[in-house]
């Protein structure tokens, strides 16, 4: 993992939520490693921040490598 | 082979569709598809227990989206409160995990169903499709490792919209 940026909202029902945005290595977003390496950040951050019991926030994740963020530039990812 | 397997693997199809440059309308379809693969799972194996096979898919036609969404969020907020006090390995506990990350990918995934359907603004990569369909076949997995507990079998009756079996409202 190579950082996680984060917004507060309210997903697609109104419900509050957290969005997670996490950048990969792109060695870690490949093949059969992606799945281990997502599972492995999510699992950290739910066990660390548990947002659901802590303040009622549903936690959402998007994952994206680093070459595709080099490729789109997106400034709420960098 | 199951509709829901079927759609789980035309997910994957669409977000390899494309070798290198993936196109935004297949990834966007493959979120669409990873979701309904799971949302079509939960249904059949709710309906299943429909003892006349010939009004299962009237049946079906029961569900709503946002009744499952909310009685998943609800689930998970149980778990969570349920993990700060039983944190002893077993077989309850490894059952409870598999119930979490159903309803978590439920959630998950239908939200990416509505962003990926309705939300032009949003740029889709492939990892992120990738990550959000093993997410899904994970669930599958984890469903079909619990299906036949009663906390599994209520777990779908509460996607009704109802109130679980055997929960104070």
């Amino acid at each position: 993992m190579v950082h996680v940026r984060y917004t507060l909202g309210q997903d697609w029902t109104g419900d509050d939520a957290i969005f997670f945005r996490v950048l990969l290595a792109d060695r870690a977003s490949k093949g059969n490693r992606l799945f281990p390496a997502t599972r492995r950040v999510r699992d950290r951050i739910l066990q660390t921040l548990d947002p659901v019991a802590q303040w009622g926030l549903l936690p959402y994740f998007e994952f994206r490598s680093q070459s595709e963020q080099a490729a789109l530039k997106d400034v709420a990812w960098a | 082979m199951a509709f829901a397997d079927d759609l789980l693997e035309q997910a994957r199809h669409l977000a390899n569709r494309e070798r290198k440059e993936p196109r935004q309308a297949s990834l966007r379809r493959a979120v669409s598809t990873a979701y309904y693969a799971l949302f079509h799972l939960l249904i059949a194996e709710a309906t299943l227990n429909w003892k006349r096979v010939e009004y299962r898919d009237a049946l079906a036609h029961v569900f709503e989206h946002g009744k499952m969404k909310s009685a998943c969020r609800k689930k998970m907020g149980e778990l969570a409160a349920y993990y700060k006090t039983n944190r002893r390995a077993g077989s309850e506990l490894t059952v409870a995990q598999h119930v979490y990350r159903v309803a978590e990918a439920f959630v998950e995934a239908q939200n990416s169903r509505h962003a990926a359907d309705y939300d032009n603004s949003r740029a889709w990569t492939r990892t992120t499709v990738k990550a959000e369909i093993e997410s899904v076949a994970d669930a599958f997995e984890s469903w079909r490792a619990i299906r036949n507990e009663s906390v599994a079998q209520a777990f779908l009756v509460s996607l009704f919209g109802g109130k679980e079996p055997g929960k104070e409202q």
